[in-house]
């Protein structure tokens, strides 16, 4: 293990290549959208001229050495760096460029409401992201966009957007895009990083996705059947039993379930069904009558393929459940990405021991709610 | 040693000493408390470490509307949590490691528990269902209060009432398994 002196060591030296990667990336981005931009403004003086009229009055073709030296001068513009990715450090700056959710110094910032906004992202980080509500123009909110617009003439439009209402677009008019999120948005402490954030409720840092209005129920994806399973684990045990004990999983009397089981999955999208996914398919895998690894099978384009959760003792608890309702048919789900297994009681369990409770509380009888064929095993 | 926040605060003034005094005050309990989520010694430290990296790149503002130290732990705890989500795999040290492993897992626990009676107590803990695990680590190893508990580990102060009595009474049991009686459970 490493000492205190070794981590720190090695949390300077990720830093260090993060930023690299970093500015790497802001730097190929800027030469893209410099590129664009510059080609634009070629396109835009050529039209000028020729709606001025000053080809017949110079009757000169341009030369292509003009346009060249045009676009070489602007991928090297710092107008366009500061604009589009409002950098928030100078050079001696221990951050060293990085963005800094939350410091004093930090640019791309603006106030809507009361509410601060910080920017998180450029282009990239919008693509996941749609408008929502046009909000007015950057320069109202912010004296950062008010001094580009007074003094760069450039200025952004502001939107809400549908995924999330703490996330902010701006449309620059040099074509730029730029990405803010609240301030309350950003404490690590009460935000899971790749949580769902479809739609649902924040309770303790854990999205809770809504449930859609009906649980009518959509059957997608290539479905694995029993045979097909059967037949897979039967070429393939010998490599799952090794993969097992060179995880340190007793394996010695290695059992795979004879039946499998589907799970309905919801992410709180709006509009969108309950739904199975029918090329996932979870095995139960034992050592004697231990439950020793979950093995998930996947069907793409006709081909089976497997990822083993290995579990050991943290899957005992699973186990007393499927012991204690043997004989009983149980109901697997996938709450974005908790999954919770429900019995016809209406306890419910995870399997990895993650506490399940918020998650059906509202629902009179969750089990005969979710219920469907696809999606269930009987132990 | 301060209680972190001024050294956070010196950090993100652009002291890096900042950031190693915080590494070196709460690196151990963290990876003990971390442990208790992924039960792999080599993985705690690695969230461990990813916790301080988080720090150090997203610079989030502590507010100090808990301590510092509780803070620190629940974005540990989130950052276990979405290990967990996306790896979906427990433990997957080769057994050829094994040895190293239980070595150094004892060894951190000696250097930072210390007292012997409660070493044995830690190890009782692995026995228990996660939340539970969780909830006696928070208050009888690291000293947190319940509500300092209740906010790391999400959960309001009755719940975390309820479940320290059923983790108390679990962990009595496992213990008196063992032959250890102790009056304080």
């Amino acid at each position: 293990m490493k000492s205190s002196d070794e981590m720190i060591n090695s949390l300077y030296e990720r830093r260090d290549n993060y930023i690299s990667e970093r500015k790497a990336r802001n730097k190929t981005i800027v030469k893209t959208v410099s590129a664009v931009f510059s080609v634009c403004l070629v396109a835009l003086i050529g039209v000028g001229v020729f709606t001025l009229g000053w080809f017949k009055a110079n009757d000169k073709p341009a030369s292509p050495s003009d346009s060249t030296s045009i676009i070489e001068n602007t991928e090297e513009s710092d107008t366009a760096d500061i604009l589009i990715y409002a950098p928030n450090h100078d050079e001696n700056d221990a951050s060293g460029g990085i963005y800094q959710g939350g410091t004093a110094d930090s640019l791309g910032r603006l106030s809507i409401s009361g509410a601060n906004y910080i920017q998180i992202g450029t282009a990239n980080e919008a693509v996941g992201y749609t408008k929502k509500e046009y909000l007015g123009k950057a320069s109202e909110f912010s004296d950062l966009y008010r001094k580009f617009a007074d003094e760069d003439g450039i200025d952004g439009d502001v939107y809400s957007v549908n995924e999330s209402p703490d996330i902010l677009l701006i449309y620059l008019s040099n074509e730029g895009v730029v990405v803010l999120s609240s301030e309350t948005n950003g404490d690590p402490a009460n935000v899971l990083e790749n949580d769902n954030q479809n739609g649902g409720e924040n309770i303790g840092g854990i999205n809770i996705p809504t449930l859609p209005a009906t649980n009518e129920i959509d059957l997608v994806g290539d479905k694995i059947t029993e045979e097909e399973a059967k037949q897979y684990f039967e070429e393939t045990s010998a490599s799952i039993i090794s993969s097992l004990s060179a995880s340190g999983v007793e394996a010695d009397n290695i059992r795979i379930s004879d039946t499998g089981y589907c799970h309905i999955n919801y992410d709180g999208t709006a509009g969108k069904n309950l739904e199975i996914r029918q090329n996932f398919r979870d095995y139960l895998v034992y050592n004697g009558d231990r439950l020793v690894a979950i093995v998930t099978l996947t069907k793409d384009n006709g081909l089976l393929s497997s990822t083993p959760a290995f579990g050991g003792e943290w899957f005992d608890d699973y186990n007393e459940f499927l012991k204690q309702h043997e004989g009983q048919k149980l109901v697997y789900l996938y709450a974005g990405w908790m999954e919770i297994i429900i019995a016809p009681d209406n306890t419910c369990t995870n399997p990895m021991g993650l506490d399940v409770s918020e998650y059906l509380k509202g629902i009179e009888d969750p089990y005969k709610w979710f219920y469907n064929k696809a999606a269930v095993y009987t132990p | 040693m301060d209680n972190g926040a001024s050294s956070y605060r010196r950090f993100l003034n652009g002291d890096d000493e900042g950031i190693a005094e915080i590494v070196r005050d709460f690196k151990d309990g963290l990876i003990l408390y971390l442990n208790g989520y992924v039960k792999n010694i080599y993985t705690a430290e690695e969230l461990a470490e990813d916790t301080f990296f988080r720090l150090m790149v997203k610079r989030p503002k502590f507010l100090g509307k808990s301590s510092f130290k509780s803070w620190l732990y629940s974005i540990g705890r989130n950052v276990a949590v979405d290990r967990i989500r996306h790896d979906h795999k427990m433990s997957d040290t080769p057994i050829e490691d094994m040895e190293t492993y239980l070595s150094d897992e004892y060894d951190l626990e000696r250097s930072y528990i210390k007292e012997e009676r409660k070493i044995e107590v830690r190890r009782a803990l692995d026995k228990l269902p996660l939340d539970y695990r969780q909830v006696l680590w928070l208050i009888y190893f690291e000293g947190f209060s319940n509500a300092e508990a209740s906010v790391i580990m999400k959960k309001n102060e009755r719940q975390i009432r309820n479940l320290l009595y059923r983790a108390k009474q679990s962990l009595k049991n496992e213990l008196e398994k063992e032959g250890f009686f102790y009056e304080e459970f």
